[in-house]
């Protein structure tokens, strides 16, 4: 057999080699690692719902042969018209996971010392229904408690009504990194519950307090669609925007401008700006005498106190800034002020800037609708008089550790990993005698359990989404895309069989076979509404083919209906206890010992996401500081050489709370006194891609407690920060 | 024949990443690990690059999605000894992985840093092999590959219009990056097509390419940020 | 061992010798042949996919779902059926990962021979022991040479 050039280079390179080829087969040739691709197939493409956040895109999954190759944007769906995110795209690290739980499991060791043995399901789900029956019998059902992760479908009304018909108000839902947003002010100050839309494709001006605008906003694809828009995508002039921050995020640098401001001091910049706008009149009179109450005591008071030179005083910024900003926000309208999920008052000062010059309710500002109203499953059989045990679950694990108003019997959790997100609850969990869990994920809130009951993937489970666009309202379909993979079962399926397994009321109120079937009850429904399938107008004859038609296009939508928006309440805003709360600032520790704000900002690639165990996300975690597969905290240049650090450098970075170890990145988008750790590494899984990678910065979060809203307040812990070896 | 080209409107452009992602679903690229990583050895055919400008307060950023630029005057075809990578027929740089001899001129001759070495036999767990993409080889150790504009899909979607009669239509083939992007601010076509979008688009007078100067002719445009 | 893997790949393209392979029925293409019956009716993506699809047990049931002859090999297609075991059909003919082939583009859309590449494969009684035909890439340039198909590296290479 003749050689080519290419060979003989290559043999020349690496010495010896006898050609024995003649007839063999080339398989033997295929060393120990190589991996061979598996054989090709008839290609299906599967219309269901992306799991990695509550955003509620649409994909297709393209399958072969049982195996799932890739996941695409469903391009009938409203919310992402085709096209999805990184963590949307990195989906099939989630189904094929390697550390997934596979099979039902229960402790047989110490909490924590991660000793399980596989059982069946009978016997898993057995002793749920039994645990939960020997609450009720001692009249103490108020006692169980639950955490959900957040679910915008029939999944959560399924859970809700389980919670009630068992007798327990408490029932969780975690707040969602989607959920940063200004909702508290909107639903104090508009009596509006429920997510507002933000028509950021038709804004022309953008003022973001903070928002993780492009990073993980609302419905994360649906916000980047209409930020390509609002930059002038179909025919559209191009918007600007403005992002007021302490660190320069992504959504900074693709602004037009950033705006350094000092952590804590948004809400009174924003009175700045309103200020500007009420003194130069360019406020909006006719949304204000029609849709506002209180304008008059807030216009008193802020042109009274909040000039431009007592807010430069507080904010450190010139006086010209506020003032320039003011007359673009009020000239280039429509126009939006975004706010992230910051103190109560904060959210509030911003929020009234929207209300100044009227965007709310209309095109290009911030829209409210009404979800599909029998849409539902009707009413459970029970009701609750008892009052929770906390009222958010931020507060929640001080009422565990304190047994105030009463202690937990049992804690079920779903979809979400409290004890990475609110650190304190792993001293909380420590008193509730049964833990069960419904991961498929061995995380660290699912390592505490008793019992895991593993939920499927998303990919392997049926499900419904709603959201809002400016187009209207979609409900978009979740259906398996494979059969479950493993020895793993869906929730609701789990859910039911305990409430049959428990009998009496709660079977009564479940009355359900499966969770499928309390879907499809839910969205025969919808038929009777003037909505349409997606991808079909009209022509649809009879239920079943109705249902059918969903299930191939993936969901269902119904145009928009621009709710009147709430009464617009300006008394809030200037309230005496709001006006204590801007003078008092953030207070996380002692500024001689902690000279420095701790800033924990989101990654896009890590927000929403119940898995950190996925590999592609750990290499691309985010796009300006090129670190992957660790955390790092970002340091101004200025104060890194004043305390001898450089980048790579390990330091300490300690608050009140505690200390961390980690790398040092000097970085020129963050202020000189603030530091800023990414949130999303450092999860205590065992998922080999997560295990010992990175550190969970809200370790060291000081304890901060917004009153009136219940929020954690994330950046007020004030840290040092020094070399590890100094 | 076609010319093959990329616009990235990067005004449009969140740096999501969802490119990013997509081409390493679609291209079976390996996983490298936090040591490999650590080493420079990732593999990521699409990339965002920082770049960084001026001292804080007066900070700027510009973040770049790199593909391959598929030059139509290629610096990494011209080294290779072995004519393991050539310009194709319709612009795109090939990258014959059975002929390549994993000597890296090309690597290092090329000014965008778009090609990569396979220092390993890349490997998945057991069960993430289901995920693979059979459109797509893996690539073995001792070969440099690159982004290849998907051409796989432009194999596929050739076909699908010939079983059915017809010619190419625009849209019917483009790169998964472009597929996925949340904004809309990538697009892909034909610029020999006077009525295909991309060939409008690179006659903006915010288009410009990399390097423009030495001459390398990338197909890839970007059109610049704000006004 | 990796390098030398690369270096025999290219030599032998499309590996067509080998050990002898054993299939599950001594399937008769000569008799199915003859009676009329076309290659895509048991290799049903020929024409529409890159693979030309080995044929499932439900296929052979099709004609055979009750005997048509006494022979015993027939006999075997029910009773795999009856026990729930798949057909186990091996590959003779084997591309490696790094070729883009595809049946659909020869076949369906170019309309060539199947005997092009498989050789008399009609005519055989039982099945081959191995492919007949050991393909090289020069046997496909050649081709697309003679056909005036495209010879760039980069259409079938991946």
């Amino acid at each position: 057999m003749a050689l080519t050039r290419r060979d003989f280079i290559k043999v020349v390179g690496i010495g010896a080699f006898a050609a024995t080829t003649g007839c063999t087969k080339l398989s033997e040739f295929m060393d120990e690692g190589a991996v061979s691709v598996p054989p090709n197939g008839v290609e299906k493409w599967i219309p269901s719902v992306c799991g990695q956040c509550s955003g509620g895109c649409g994909i297709i999954a393209r399958v072969i042969d049982g195996r799932v190759v890739k996941i695409e944007g469903n391009p009938l769906s409203p919310i992402n018209r085709g096209t999805l995110c990184a963590r949307g795209q990195a989906g099939l690290q989630v189904l094929y996971d390697p550390d997934r739980i596979r099979a039902p499991l229960r402790r047989v060791g110490d909490r924590g010392s991660d000793r399980w043995r596989e059982i069946g399901w009978d016997e898993a789900i057995g002793e749920v229904a039994e645990r939960l029956n020997g609450i009720r019998r001692k009249g103490i059902p108020h006692k169980v408690a639950m955490i959900s992760g957040s679910e915008r479908g029939s999944m959560d009304l399924l859970l809700c009504r389980f919670m009630e018909a068992l007798g327990s108000p408490n029932y969780f839902l975690m707040p969602d990194d989607n959920d940063d947003i200004q909702i508290d002010a909107i639903s104090v100050m508009q009596g509006i519950k429920g997510r507002p839309l933000f028509d950021i494709s038709r804004a022309r001006y953008i003022l973001s307090f903070g928002s993780p605008l492009i990073e993980t906003f609302s419905s994360p694809v649906q916000t980047m669609r209409m930020y390509g828009e609002f930059r002038g995508g179909n025919g559209k002039m191009r918007g600007r925007l403005v992002h007021i921050s302490p660190r320069l995020s992504v959504t900074g640098i693709k602004a037009d401008r950033w705006v350094p401001l000092r952590p804590g001091t948004e809400g009174v910049f924003a009175l700045g700006i309103a200020h500007v706008i009420i003194k130069e009149s360019l406020y909006d009179r006719d949304f204000i005498s029609s849709h506002t109450s209180g304008f008059d005591g807030f216009r008193e008071i802020l042109l009274k106190e909040y000039t431009p030179s007592y807010v430069s005083k507080i904010t450190s910024l010139a006086e010209d800034r506020t003032i320039e900003i003011a007359r673009e926000f009020a000239s280039f309208r429509p126009s939006l002020a975004i706010a992230n999920r910051c103190r109560l008052y904060d959210q509030m000062a911003i929020h009234s800037l929207n209300a100044l010059i009227g965007s709310i309710g209309k095109r290009g500002g911030i829209i409210f609708q009404s979800a599909p109203g029998p849409y539902a499953l009707p009413l459970s059989e029970r009701a609750i008089a008892m009052t929770p045990i906390s009222g958010s679950p931020y507060t929640l694990s001080e009422a565990i550790r304190n047994g105030s108003p009463y202690s937990l019997e049992a804690l079920l959790i779903y979809n979400c990993n409290p004890l990475f997100s609110l650190p304190d609850m792993h001293e909380a969990s420590r008193g509730i005698p049964f833990i069960v869990s419904f991961s498929p994920f061995m995380n660290e809130t699912a390592r505490t359990a008793d019992l895991i009951l593993p939920n499927n993937t998303y990919l392997e489970n049926w499900g419904d989404v709603l959201s809002h666009t400016a187009e209207g309202t979609a409900i978009g379909i979740r259906q398996p895309v494979l059969k479950p993979i493993y020895r793993t079962m869906q929730t609701g399926d789990v859910i039911l069989r305990i409430a049959r397994n428990m009998g009496g009321d709660i079977e009564k109120s479940m009355p359900w076979g499966s969770f499928k079937d309390a879907l499809f009850y839910s969205l025969r429904q919808l038929r009777k509404r003037k909505g349409e399938v997606f991808g079909i107008s009209k022509g649809l004859r009879g239920e079943e083919e109705f249902l059918e038609a969903m299930l191939a296009g993936g969901g269902y939508r119904e145009p928009s209906d621009y709710q009147r928006p709430g009464e617009f309440d300006f008394h809030q805003v200037t309230s005496p206890q709001a006006v204590r709360d801007y003078k008092k600032g953030l207070s996380g520790g002692d500024e001689k010992d902690y000279p420095l704000y701790l800033n924990i900002h989101r990654l896009s690639t890590h927000s929403g996401i119940t898995d950190y165990n996925q590999p592609y996300l750990k290499e691309s975690l985010t796009p300006e500081i090129p670190e992957a597969w660790d955390s790092w905290v970002e340091i101004n240049p200025e104060t890194g050489k004043r305390r001898g650090i450089s980048t790579g450098d390990m330091v300490v970075v300690e608050s009140q709370a505690g200390r961390i170890r980690l790398r040092a990145r000097l970085y020129q988008g963050i202020m000189p006194d603030v530091v800023s750790i990414p949130f999303g590494l450092g999860e205590a899984g065992l998922g080999r891609w997560n295990k010992n990678i990175g550190v969970n910065p809200e370790k060291i979060l000081v304890k901060d407690i917004d009153l009136p809203s219940g929020n954690l307040i994330r950046n007020s812990t004030r840290v040092r920060i020094y070399r590890a070896d100094g | 024949m076609a010319k093959w080209v990329m616009v990235i409107d990067l005004d449009k452009c969140t740096a999501c990443q969802a490119c990013v992602v997509a081409c390493q679903v679609e291209n079976n690229i390996p996983i490298a690990g936090p040591d490999e990583t650590e080493r420079q050895r990732i593999i990521r055919w699409m990339e965002i690059i920082p770049f960084i400008y001026g001292e804080y307060p007066d900070v700027r950023m510009r973040l770049l999605p790199r593909p391959c630029m598929q030059c139509d005057n290629p610096p990494c075809t011209k080294v290779c000894p072995v004519r393991a990578t050539m310009l194709g027929p319709e612009g795109i740089v090939a990258q014959i992985y059975p002929r390549c001899i994993g000597c890296r001129y090309c690597t290092s001759a090329c000014p965008y840093t778009v090609k990569y070495f396979n220092w390993h036999t890349p490997s998945w767990p057991e069960e993430m092999r289901n995920s693979l993409n059979p459109d797509v080889s893996v690539r073995p150790a001792g070969v440099v590959e690159k982004c290849t504009f998907c051409i796989h899909r432009l194999q596929k979607a050739r076909e699908k219009a010939a079983a059915e009669g017809r010619q190419l239509r625009e849209g019917d083939y483009i790169p998964a990056c472009v597929q996925t992007c949340p904004s809309c601010a990538m697009y892909f076509g034909d610029s020999e097509n006077p009525k295909s979008i991309v060939s409008d688009l690179i006659k903006s007078p915010r288009a410009f390419r990399l390097l423009e100067e030495i001459g390398t002719e990338p197909k890839v445009y970007y059109l610049s940020e704000g006004q | 061992m990796k390098r030398f893997v690369v270096i025999v790949s290219i030599v032998i393209f499309v590996s067509g010798c080998g050990e002898t392979v054993r299939q599950p029925i001594k399937f008769n293409h000569k008799k199915h042949v003859d009676m009329g019956i076309g290659c895509d009716t048991c290799h049903i993506y020929v024409k529409e996919q890159p693979f030309a699809g080995l044929p499932k047990i439900e296929i052979c049931l099709g004609c055979h779902e009750a005997p048509i002859t006494k022979s015993a090999e027939e006999e075997k297609i029910r009773d795999f059926k009856k026990r729930d075991i798949e057909l186990r059909w091996t590959k003779l003919t084997n591309l490696p990962d790094y070729v883009y082939f595809s049946h659909r583009r020869h076949v369906g859309i170019a309309k060539l021979d199947c005997k092009g590449c498989h050789g008399d494969i009609a005519e055989m009684p039982v099945p081959p022991e191995r492919a007949l035909v050991s393909l090289k890439m020069g046997d496909c340039i050649d081709c697309h040479r003679k056909k005036k198909a495209k010879t760039d590296c980069i259409y079938c290479h991946r």
